[in-house]
């Protein structure tokens, strides 16, 4: 290994160090005229350094804060100071995002005469953080999705309308029973309505452990929701506690036909149905037959 | 055109709404209904309501008043297909026409006043 002394310190031996650095270095006086460059200073903004040298620094990098109070130079002078930041200069009219630090430079006396600044080429790293944040995002978003199906599975889940014979739905309710359960619910008897054209509707509360007026209205709202389409609606399940409550919350049920259990609700849907099957017979004959329907007739 | 038809079915009055009628058609309708009524032509009316997209208040409030008087003449109104959208927006707006009765679709509403007509 040679000695340090033998290497021959002198100028040009110092421009070859600072050439073969990879991060921008270059020097200005107070007057923003560019006294040294390094060739991947000059190389960054697209040039090289001969044509950099004795130039404005401004003409040069051209960064926002070029010519302006905020200039790092003149910011490393005042504060006598180094100075940081993050900023973009341009190459050949496209942005270049770099960060820099500045360094007043000062004579053997001590006084300042210039600035010594290095930057390198961030983009890299901003495209990298920029990835990371959108790998991020992605993946919230992927979340509260996730979030939201599973939301939506429960509801769906929790509010079953079952077919359980031509023309009569069955609404078996289970747990707690809030607003937002209940719109849905109440939704989706209406279109089970619509697709089965049931004529009856039975809503179980057998399982519903928990039933306030706000619940009870919710229900009487499905009831007369159902009412609009032309469906009947059963109710069974009332327990002793929840027939208090709804008694003394003075709610109206007149539009809900009450039996005691599910299978009371069935027996006297489907009679109906029976009954209504005939009619419906008796309709079609009529208008089958080309006789006038006539409601007068029995 | 008249956004709307009647048909006379024997003793029955079957009216189609179409889509588009207006505040001024609902009160055409009313006033034809009822003369029709007061005729002795219909001791059922079927409001077939199935191509609504939308019912106002205005229409439900004169559909409801319809029902009010044609009881008084003896007659009784049902409406018939009604959509989940149109029921639902119904009920957002608390209104609930408890006078009126309504089917699923227009057979369901002959069957409905082939019925109640014998226990009234």
């Amino acid at each position: 290994m040679k000695d340090l002394s033998e290497i021959d310190l002198d100028e040009g031996f110092l421009s070859e160090i600072i050439n073969a650095i990879t991060s921008g270095i270059f020097v200005t006086d107070l007057d923003h005229n560019i006294l040294m460059i390094n060739r991947a200073g000059a190389k960054m903004v697209g040039k090289t350094p001969g044509e950099c040298f004795d130039r404005k620094c401004y003409e040069i990098f051209d960064t926002p804060m070029c010519r302006t109070d905020s200039c790092t130079c003149q910011q490393a002078v005042m504060k006598n100071s180094a100075h940081h930041g993050e900023t973009v200069l341009h190459r050949d009219g496209t942005e270049v995002p770099i960060e820099f630090t500045s360094r007043p430079l000062r004579n053997y006396k001590g006084e300042i005469i210039g600035c010594v600044e290095n930057f390198i080429d961030i983009t890299e790293r901003l495209e990298k953080d920029r990835i990371i944040v959108e790998q991020k995002e992605e993946l919230l978003r992927k979340r509260e999705e996730d979030i939201r199906h599973l939301q939506d599975e429960i509801l769906e889940l929790s509010t079953p309308v079952i077919e359980v014979w031509e023309g009569i739905l069955t609404l078996p309710l289970i747990g707690t029973l809030d607003s937002h359960r209940a719109h849905s619910a109440m939704e989706r008897v209406l279109e089970a309505i619509e697709q089965t054209r049931a004529a009856f509707v039975i809503i179980d509360i057998t399982g519903v452990p928990i039933v306030d007026a706000g619940v009870a209205r919710h229900i009487l709202q499905t009831a007369s929701a159902a009412r609009l389409m032309g469906t009947k609606t059963l109710l069974t399940g009332v327990g002793p506690h929840i027939a208090r409550v709804i008694s003394d919350s003075g709610i109206n049920l007149d539009n809900i036909i009450l039996k005691g259990k599910m299978t009371d609700a069935l027996q006297y849907a489907i009679s109906r149905l029976e009954e209504r099957k005939v009619r419906l017979q008796k309709v079609s004959n009529l208008i089958g037959s080309g006789r006038p329907v006539s409601l007068d007739e029995e | 055109m008249q956004p709307f038809s009647v048909f006379s079915l024997g003793r029955i009055l079957l009216v189609s709404i179409e889509e588009d009628i207006d505040d001024r058609d609902i009160r055409t309708l009313e006033d034809l209904i009822s003369t029709r009524v007061a005729h002795g032509r219909g001791r059922g009316v079927i409001i077939d309501v199935q191509h609504l997209e939308v019912m106002d208040s205005y229409l439900a409030d004169h559909l409801h008043g319809l029902a009010r008087r044609l009881r008084l003449q003896d007659s009784r109104v049902v409406i018939a297909g009604l959509s989940v959208p149109v029921v639902m927006t119904l009920l957002d707006f608390g209104i609930t026409l408890e006078e009126l009765e309504f089917a699923l679709d227009v057979e369901q509403a002959l069957v409905r006043l082939q019925t109640l007509h014998r226990s009234p």
